[in-house]
């Protein structure tokens, strides 16, 4: 059970790093610059919306 | 089969594969997101790693301490969890709206609607953690410290988050009231006092209904711990309350919003799908501004993701620290079901209401939206319930 237990936690750790190669970071939402333009507003990952226009 | 207690295994030696393990994949998730995504999200992971290993070492979980108080009216979790939120809405409250002191801009709160969405979410998680064997972070930092089942219900988490987010259009067009922020109608101060008599209420009762249940109660007993060690735990629970609002403040500072868990279960279902060949950007949730965004970018790009990483290796750090890494038993059918339907509904639940126990009450009551202490009361009313479905499985 252990050696199942790491090797599932290992794929997912290998995947997640994979994708990360595999796609980059086109767009970081931590970069949220006050008063920037509208593509940098975005910064809340409660996953309806961006900080300033916070939408739901 | 009763559940795992971590206070109750006896301590052994430090695992040290499973610390050198857990501390390699810190170093190289550490030099990934400074090297290629940005410092910020480094700091989130370190907090996320600071989280991990003050859930594990404190056994701060909601599900248990909820099941406790219904059952026993044993209230000594849930009075930890009353401190914790105070603690946090005496900080964050000060905080909301103002500039951070890591980065030119704005810490926001968890601030979301009231609707049928929440009530419905909220209670189909309250009642599904009670299955599933752990909350949020609860499910995070058990799968992160060894525990088979709660990997079980992790998966399936995910797949819920997933299938929520395929509804996601059905249950936005219920009926719903605009976000309430008492922040925004009141002043600080009062804000402040109107949540801290809230939580004392509540204290007070919790307290009442202990004492009346067992003619005792112990203020004293989430302070205490007889075998306690910073390092290698456990901690009381009164040291869990104060390190996670510690760390939570760090990562509105940091990252500019509350803590928050499950969105990023969503996305890493929605990554797979789109993997598989569904065509998920097509989605009314993943064309919202900010999930389009995280499903075009690397998962690494997302904070909630990298916090996630970060509890899970902390917890996995704090296991190995204190020789407490779960036993790798195997676990029965019945409890694999349990995992599944609880794994399931409570990714699904946390869709509809916003987020969880973290996301939602948490960072929902510590921002000052009214939406969190709703969560609160529909959680626990499902909570209620789903101690009584849990017995076919347990």
């Amino acid at each position: 059970m252990k050696k199942i237990y790491f090797i599932v936690v290992t794929l997912f750790f290998a995947i997640l790093i994979l994708e990360h190669d595999n796609m980059g970071v086109a767009y970081n939402p931590l970069f949220h610059i006050e008063g920037g333009d509208s593509d940098n507003a975005i910064s809340m990952p409660c996953g309806l919306g961006g900080s300033h226009n916070h939408k739901h | 089969m009763a559940e795992l207690n971590l206070r109750d295994i006896p301590r052994i030696a430090i695992d040290k594969p499973v610390l050198t393990y857990g501390i390699i994949f810190s170093i190289l998730f550490s030099y990934i997101l400074y090297s290629g995504v940005g410092d910020r999200h480094l700091y989130v992971f370190l907090i996320g790693l600071g989280l991990g290993i003050s859930l594990f070492q404190a056994a701060f979980g909601f599900t248990g301490g909820w099941r406790n108080f219904i059952e026993k009216r044993d209230s000594k979790s849930l009075r930890a969890q009353i401190i914790m939120l105070a603690l946090a809405v005496l900080i964050f409250s000060f905080f909301i709206n103002s500039k951070s002191f890591f980065y030119d801009g704005t810490m926001i709160g968890a601030i979301a609607p009231v609707g049928v969405s929440v009530l419905v979410g909220s209670f189909i998680f309250g009642f599904a953690m009670q299955l599933g064997g752990g909350c949020g972070s609860g499910t995070l930092f058990t799968a992160g410290s060894g525990n088979i089942k709660m990997v079980i219900t992790l998966i399936f988490f995910i797949i819920g988050s997933l299938i929520g987010s395929y509804h996601f259009e059905f249950w936005a067009n219920l009926p719903s009231f605009k976000p309430v922020s008492l922040l925004n109608i009141f002043s600080k101060i009062n804000t402040i006092l109107i949540q801290l008599s809230a939580l004392g209420l509540i204290y007070y009762l919790i307290s009442k209904m202990e004492f009346n249940r067992n003619n005792k109660i112990n203020h004293n007993d989430i302070i205490s711990n007889p075998s306690h060690s910073l390092i290698r735990g456990p901690w009381p629970l009164l040291w869990g309350s104060i390190s996670l609002v510690f760390f939570s403040f760090l990562m509105l500072q940091v990252a500019g919003h509350p803590w928050s868990v499950t969105f990023a279960f969503g996305l890493w279902g929605a990554k797979i799908a789109s993997f598989l060949g569904v065509e998920v950007s097509s989605w009314t949730y993943w064309q919202l501004e900010y999930p389009s965004t995280a499903l075009e970018n690397s998962v690494l790009a997302d904070p909630t993701t990298v916090s996630n990483i970060g509890i899970i290796l902390g917890a996995l750090i704090g296991s190995a620290l204190s020789g407490k890494i779960t036993k790798f038993t195997s676990v029965n059918k019945k409890l694999v079901l349990a995992a599944v339907i609880g794994g399931l509904f409570m990714g699904y639940g946390a869709r509809l209401a916003f987020g969880c126990n973290i996301g939602a009450l948490f960072g929902g009551i510590a921002s000052g939206s009214l939406h969190g202490w709703v969560w609160f009361l529909f959680a626990f009313l499902g909570s209620i319930v789903g101690v009584k479905f849990r017995k076919y499985f347990y």
